[in-house]
């Protein structure tokens, strides 16, 4: 209930990192930029290239609406930030700010939380980004899960190799996989959480972060 | 309440119970008549006899309790028997009679009424639309299948629980056709009470079984299914066909035995999780069962093949290669030890090819050597029996080293209707056979993943 409590039941990317970052599970520095300088000062310390997304527990598919944007160069952050709020102007959002992030790499992963009528919550894991709805590779395990369940969740998904690296690619850490895939099992065992979706989790040698989240809790 | 008074009863009631040859409660009758120890109560009121049997008009009227009732009566007569047996305390009730929820609407209303009937009794209630239970031991045989149509199941040491009552009695039909034995069947249906949890829970402490095979649809409760279960795994392999894996494929499942197929994605999790052993169809679920409950644990992934065709050999080979077995590489020793025996012109390597003319003598020898081998975890011995050489002392060599060794040993013999007799004697004899032996390589990796799995969560 402690989520709900503070942020109510509809919460958005920014919390939902804060709320996974105090859980030990990795997620992107970041900021959320009031002021287009609060995103340059951001920007500053991080390096470039950052990453720009509305942040609103209203819209949850931000690249259909043009709520999202990765920014090069130092001089357009200011552009960006106006431009982002543009698009949304017309939806019916509580905008809470702009998210600015670092910008991270690896390949696409994806992890969560899914409730099944029939085992109740599982793990998922497998290929993320735009390949879930083409490839289909995840696997699932009903929860609790243990360190050896996580372990023959990597070995099973089809594009398994993507771990051991390809072409030239250095092969992923997956203790650490495992650790943050444990970590996302524990989290996703509160009992205010129904489903929880990270897609694209990144991974790419010792470095696996969350990429996006959306969390559906329910009283 | 214990289920036991559903497999070792002391009397059985069947409700329904005909003089008609080709009715359910017929043929019942007749099948109890001729395995069944216990006394057998017909019941139905306008008879006064049923096949040699006195007839009851009604459950009430039998001078004891039974321990089982079995009813095959339309739904709604169901119904109203089912009330009565509760009032009287029958222990259990094998419920034959379809027209539940599987129908729909109609059926929905009628179970409820059922499932209201049972609601704080202790009656417990197997079914309804089930087709019944067969156990060896005690000779109940509830199942309505005319026996001069169907092989009469063999004893053994594997269970069988089949939601679907078509798909459970076909594998013991065949399975009984060469040579598998089974320890007790159950025919579970709607499991309007007794769910395949339940039975597992039972099956669990049954000292007659030693694997378990489940055809199943959907789960009653995911959750309580996964934690017995998983349990149940550390002491004995469960083998699990589960249909309803597509959409379409669900949708007739619901129609079927009315229960939700769910996301096969999630139960294929949930069964690795658990220890499951699973089949994906018929032949599977009977090659993994007999294999794994037959079979001595192999201590690693490694397998000696030998055999008397070449061809055998790289065929099996291909195969292991696929799986995460691995074809043992021969000692030195090993080496030394086969070529004493070898015939000039053989070669000794593994697959140990014994060449056309290889006698069973030479099987003997070589199988005593491979199986004694350090590196060696498994054996598979392949035989051409058509040969002039081999005769049927090659049943007692393969008999012996199965069943003098620690580790797994099974037999592949190919061929028709001769070939068959040896496989159908060897599989009797405890010795898991197959006629291809790729299958046997597949029931092997099934055999190694799962004694894996147990070591590493016991």
């Amino acid at each position: 209930m402690d989520i709900i409590e503070k942020y109510g039941v509809n919460i958005s990317e920014k919390q939902v990192k804060d709320e996974m970052k105090e859980f030990g599970i990795p997620v992107p520095e970041n900021v959320l930029a009031e002021t287009p300088g609060e995103a340059e000062v951001f920007a500053e310390k991080s390096g470039l290239p950052v990453v720009m997304k509305i942040d609103s527990a209203d819209i949850k598919h931000k690249t259909d609406v043009g709520a999202i944007k990765k920014v090069h160069c130092f001089e357009n952050i200011r552009e960006s930030f106006e431009e982002l709020l543009n698009n949304v102007e017309d939806l019916d959002a509580d905008i809470n700010g702009v998210l600015v992030e670092e910008c991270v790499e690896g390949n696409e992963f994806i992890a969560g939380i899914n409730n099944d009528p029939q085992f109740g919550k599982v793990l998922m894991f497998g290929l993320g980004g735009i390949y879930v709805e083409v490839f289909e590779d995840v696997v699932f395990r009903p929860l609790p899960v243990d360190e050896k369940d996580v372990r023959d969740m990597l070995d099973e998904i089809d594009s398994g190799k993507l771990l051991e690296g390809v072409r030239g690619q250095p092969e992923a850490d997956r203790d650490k996989l495992v650790e943050v895939l444990m970590d996302i099992a524990k989290f996703g065992e509160n009992e205010c959480i129904r489903e929880l979706d990270v897609n694209p989790m990144f991974v790419k040698r010792n470095t696996v972060k969350v990429g996006d989240a959306l969390l559906e809790l329910e009283v | 309440m214990s289920l036991n008074e559903f497999f070792e009863p002391e009397s059985i009631a069947v409700v329904g119970a005909s003089n008609t040859p080709g009715k359910v409660g017929n043929t019942v009758v007749k099948n109890l008549k001729e395995t069944f120890n216990g006394e057998i109560f017909p019941v139905n009121p306008k008879h006064d006899d049923i096949n040699g049997l006195k007839c009851y008009s009604s459950v009430k009227d039998i001078k004891r309790v039974p321990d089982n009732v079995v009813i095959a009566v339309p739904a709604k007569i169901a119904n109203k028997v089912v009330e009565q047996c509760v009032e009287i305390g029958v222990p259990t009730i094998t419920m034959l009679t379809s027209g539940y929820e599987e129908i729909g609407e109609e059926g929905e209303e009628l179970q409820k009424e059922l499932e209201h009937a049972l609601k704080g009794s202790e009656t417990r209630m197997i079914g309804p639309n089930c087709l019944g239970i067969w156990v060896g031991d005690s000779g109940v045989d509830s199942m309505f299948l005319p026996g001069y149509k169907m092989n009469s199941p063999l004893k053994g040491n594997i269970a069988l629980i089949s939601q679907s009552g078509a798909v459970g009695s076909a594998v013991i039909d065949k399975a009984s056709s060469i040579g598998v034995g089974i320890s007790k069947f159950v025919s579970y249906g709607n499991q309007l009470d007794v769910s395949e949890t339940d039975l597992l829970e039972f099956l669990e402490k049954d000292e007659k079984t030693d694997a378990v095979a489940v055809y199943m649809e959907g789960v009653k409760n995911g959750r309580k299914f996964l934690e017995k279960v998983k349990d149940i795994s550390k002491k004995m392999p469960v083998i699990v066909l589960k249909s309803g894996k597509t959409d379409k494929g669900s949708k007739a499942a619901e129609s079927h035995t009315g229960s939700l197929a769910g996301n096969y994605k999630v139960y294929r999790g949930a069964f690795k999780q658990a220890g499951v052993v699973e089949a994906e169809c018929n032949k599977e679920l009977l090659d993994y069962s007999k294999t794994l409950a037959k079979s001595k644990k192999p201590e690693g992934n490694r397998v000696a093949i030998v055999t008397n065709g070449g061809g055998f050999g790289v065929l099996s080979t291909d195969t292991i290669e696929k799986t995460e077995l691995e074809i043992a590489e021969l000692s030195e020793e090993t080496v030394k030890e086969l070529e004493k025996n070898m015939k000039e012109y053989g070669n000794v390597s593994n697959p140990l090819d014994l060449i056309g003319d290889a006698k069973p003598q030479e099987y003997r020898q070589a199988m005593e050597t491979l199986v004694n081998a350090d590196e060696v975890d498994m054996l598979l011995c392949i035989s051409l029996v058509q040969t002039e050489q081999m005769d049927t002392t090659f049943i007692d060599v393969l008999e012996d080293i199965k069943n003098n060794s620690d580790k797994p040993v099974v037999g592949s013999i190919l061929g028709g209707d001769y070939s068959k007799l040896h496989r159908v004697y060897l599989e009797k004899n405890g010795v898991p056979m197959f006629e291809y032996p790729e299958r046997a390589v597949e029931a092997f990796e099934k055999l190694y993943t799962y004694s894996k799995w147990r070591d590493e969560r016991s």
